[in-house]
Formats: C-alpha cells, structure tokens, sequence
C-alpha cells in the first residue's frame, strides 16, 4: 500500500514537473524544423533509417507511433516526421 | 496523521495529473459513434521485424567452428484509431539443436495525451538502453551482446536486462531548445535465486519472473536527456528496486536497489566524412546481505553488489566515394563485469571486440567480430563470430 502510494506521489511530481518544464520557451529555428531535418536528425540516432518509399501511409502512420512510444519523441517531431514520410514515399 | 496527509497528496496529484492528461480534450465535440475520442477508425497494422544467423569460430573449444543459431521475429503492431496501439513481437530461434519460440514483448498502449502514454503488458524493461533500444540484431552493430548485458539461462541479471510483466506509463517532450523523455513502471520485478536448485547461483537475481514469487512489486524508471537541440547526445538515468525473494521465506524482505547511466552520441563529422555512433552504459546492483548454503550444506554470506558497464564505439565513412568502404562501418567494444566476489558465481570478468559491419542496405548487414577476454577466475575466452542479419 505505501508503495502504491509513493508511486502516485511519484507520477504526481512527476506530472506537475512535465507541467512546467514544458512551458520553457523553445526557440523559433527548433519550432520551425521541417520534417525532412527531424526526421534525418532523429531516426537514424538507434538504426539507420529505412528509407520513406519502404512502407505506405498507412504503415508509415503506425510504425512512427510505435516510434514515438518506444523513444519518446514529442507529438509535434512525430506528426512532422509521420508526414515528411507519408509525402515522400 | 502523517498517513492522512499522505493520502491527500495521493488523492490530489493524480486528480492534477488527470487534469494535465486529459484537459486539453476538453473543447472537444463529443463524436456521437465513439464513446473515447480518438478510439474508433480504420484499423491499421504492420508487420516488421528481423531475421538472423549465426556462425562462431572458437580455437579454444573442441568443437571449433559452429552455425549456431539462427532466429526470426516477426513485430506484429495493430492501431485503433489514433490513440490505442499494440505491439507484439514473437521470437523463433534454433540453438544448441532445439527450437524455441517466446513472446519478447505484448503490450497494449494507450496515448493519453501528447505527454503521456500507458501501456501494460509484457514490457521490454527500460533500465539503461541497451534491452529497449539497442538488443534488436538487426541494430546491434557486432554480432553479440555486451559481456551480462542479455539474458541467459544460469547467468545473473545485473539489474533488469530482460522483458517482465509490468504497467509502464511515458512520453517525451521539449524543454526549451532541449528534449526530456520519461518511463516510470511498475513490474513483477526480480526473482531471488536462494540456492535450494542452483546452488552456484545463489544469491543472484534473475528478472525473468513471470509469475511473481511475492506480492511486492519492482518500481523503476528512465529519464533521458537531450541537451542538444539536434538530438545527437543523450544521456539517461535509471533505477529500480524490488523485493525478490520468495513470500514467506527467509529472504521476503531483502531488497534489490539497481541504478544505471547511460549515454549515447551520434553525429556525422564532415572533415572526416565519417558518421561516428558511441554508446555507453553501467548497471550497478546491490541486494542486502543474507545468508545461503554451499554445495557442502555451510552456510556462508557476501556483500552482494556488482556493476558491469561497456563502451561501443563505431565509424563508418558514409561521405567517401567509394561505395564499398561507404557501406563498411568499424565498431569496438570494451565490457567489463565485476560481480559478488565472494559469490560462487563471482569475480571479475572482461572482453574486447573489434568487429566490421558490411551493410548491404540499410537493415541488411554482414558482420564479423573478434572476441578475446577474461572470465571469472582467470578462464580466457577468444573466439571469432560472423553474424548475417536483416531487418523487414
Ligand atoms: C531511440 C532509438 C530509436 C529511434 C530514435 C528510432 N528507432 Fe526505429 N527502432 C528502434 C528499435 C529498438 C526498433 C526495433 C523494434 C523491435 O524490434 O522491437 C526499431 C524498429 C524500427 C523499424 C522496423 C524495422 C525492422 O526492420 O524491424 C522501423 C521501420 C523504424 N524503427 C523506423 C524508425 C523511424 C521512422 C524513426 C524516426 C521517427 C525511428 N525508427 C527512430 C529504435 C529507434
């Protein structure tokens, strides 16, 4: 029981600490990146990345979450990247 | 009343991390066919995965050249709408003869928002890098893995370095010019090994425990930080504490503390038009003292704390001409392991490989390493291993 309760207390601070941290101010030249630069900068940081015409859209769409999830890429690189890709297959 | 204030905070931090989680749904339409936003559409799937071969040259042994083993995974991921994902990945391999099949990870995630996604299941345990971005072969860049960094049967687990059953909850997000991700789990966490059936092993912890062995639970996470705004350095924590021994017995309250850092940078250097990839991680852990009984029925005690640690290096020269010195990349390695020493499966353990990577494709690759090192009370190993792996 204590345990559960220092796991809540845990995810708590832990949520309140995203919270603030991500009110930080990113700057314009990070915000503006296309999702060719992602992509190219992030993708091949574990592998190399396959290249965008070996799934379709549809698979494309699911392998970027898988992505997002197993590395923790934020929701804005993965919708830019998920699209980059889709555009140029 | 401490307990009270306890359970206030406990009642409030979730309900603000629900408020975080799923405020940001709030001017939603409600959709009039979908209970959850989000959780109804074309359902989409993929199969990926790797398949690979092994053959190992050993002057050392009796038998000196070998194809050992040879294994397919098929990852098999299935998306409900555009919040609900599952992921599975089914393991085929052939060693020493016999086939076996497992399941290396079944998860079901839900993204609760951009900053949080839950999954439960069996979980690829994310302490240091190595187990949940790293093992895949078709990633691994040398044939094998670092020196106690997998899984084997009737070796001890320096921290979690296999798939367990467990809840994870994680995400990633910017922080100014810089990126954070988090993982925070709860698992069935190690199991003890007392000695009773292996009695070399004992005292040593082994995190393949599918069914718990005791009503505590492991609780741990990663956080990762990159200070770059090009995402070429990372660097991440880990930890993770259980209670491993079985209920009931002697050893119900010993605890486990395992920590481990991790690094990793990757960048391609135009002077020397090379791309350069380091990688780096130590696993250090500790379990409380306690007493087991030798093969001759003594009892006897250690201090039980071991770390071992590696540091991979690779170049490959993308930027030149030729195209076949492009597609050659040259990898090192140096793993070092110092466990228990008072153990019986103790002492101080080290290799070195060097290895060459042909990349046929961008997942395809033809590897060859030599392997040369120390193990536990003076044993030398050498051996040369030639891996041919794919990624689909
Ligand atoms: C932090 C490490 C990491 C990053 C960053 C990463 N991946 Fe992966 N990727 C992996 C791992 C680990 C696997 C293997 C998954 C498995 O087998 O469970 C994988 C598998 C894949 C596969 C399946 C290929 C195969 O042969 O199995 C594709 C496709 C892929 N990644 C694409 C991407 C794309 C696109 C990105 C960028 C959005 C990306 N990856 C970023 C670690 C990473």
């Amino acid at each position: 029981m204590k345990k559960i309760i220092y796991f809540l207390l845990f995810l708590g601070f832990v949520g309140t600490s995203i919270f603030s941290i991500s009110s930080c101010k990113t700057s314009a030249a990070v915000k503006e990146k296309t999702g060719a630069v992602l992509w190219s900068e992030n993708c091949s940081r574990c592998h190399y990345s396959p290249d965008p015409e070996d799934y379709n859209d549809a698979q494309w769409e699911v392998i970027v979450m898988h992505m997002r999830v197993r590395t923790g890429l934020t929701e804005e690189e993965s919708q830019k990247i998920t699209k980059f890709l889709q555009d140029s297959n | 009343m401490l307990k009270k204030v306890t359970y206030v905070l406990a009642m409030v931090f979730p309900t603000l991390v629900c408020n975080i989680a799923f405020g940001q749904h709030q001017t939603h339409e409600p959709k009039l066919n979908s209970e959850f936003h989000g959780l109804s559409g074309v359902t989409k799937n993929v199969i990926i995965g790797y398949a690979y071969s092994d053959f190992i040259i050993s002057p050392n042994s009796d038998v000196k050249t070998n194809f050992t083993r040879v294994g397919f995974s098929p990852t098999m991921i299935w998306q409900l709408g555009d919040k609900l994902f599952f992921e599975s990945q089914v393991e085929f391999y052939t060693d020493s003869g016999n086939v076996n099949t497992r399941v290396e990870y079944a998860k079901l995630s839900f993204i609760v928002n951009k900053y949080m996604t839950i999954g439960m299941g069996k979980i690829l345990t994310p302490f240091g890098l190595y187990t949940e971005r790293i093992e895949a072969p078709f990633i691994e860049k040398l044939p094998n893995a670092p020196l106690f960094f997998k899984h084997y049967e009737g070796s001890p687990n320096i921290g979690p370095i296999c798939p367990e059953m467990g809840l994870d909850v994680r995400g990633g997000f910017q922080v100014g010019d810089a990126k954070m991700n988090y993982v925070l789990y709860v698992s069935n966490g190690a199991k003890l090994v007392d000695g009773t059936k292996e009695v070399h092993l004992a005292g040593a912890l082994n995190y393949e425990n599918f069914f718990d062995n005791n009503s505590n639970k492991a609780f741990g996470g990663r956080i990762g930080y990159l200070p770059l705004s090009n995402s070429t350095l990372e660097i991440g924590g880990s930890w993770n504490i259980s209670k491993p021994g079985d209920v009931k017995s002697v050893y119900q309250n010993l605890q486990a503390k395992a920590y481990s850092f991790d690094v990793t940078y990757h960048k391609t250097i135009k002077p020397i038009r090379s791309m350069v990839d380091f990688k780096a991680q130590v696993n250090f852990l500790t379990l409380d003292k306690a007493s087991f009984m030798n093969e001759a029925g003594e009892s006897y005690a250690f201090e039980n704390k071991s770390h071992i640690y590696y540091l991979r290096f690779s170049l490959r020269p993308t930027q030149l001409r030729n195209k076949y010195i492009r597609r050659t990349e040259l990898i090192a390695r140096y793993n070092a392991a110092s466990l228990a020493h008072d153990a019986l499966w103790g002492g101080e353990f080290h290799r070195i490989d060097v290895g060459l990577s042909y990349w046929l494709s961008l997942r395809t690759g033809l590897r060859i390493a030599y392997e040369k090192g120390e193990e536990g009370h003076g044993v030398k190993t050498e051996a040369i291993l030639v891996r041919f792996v794919t990624g689909f």
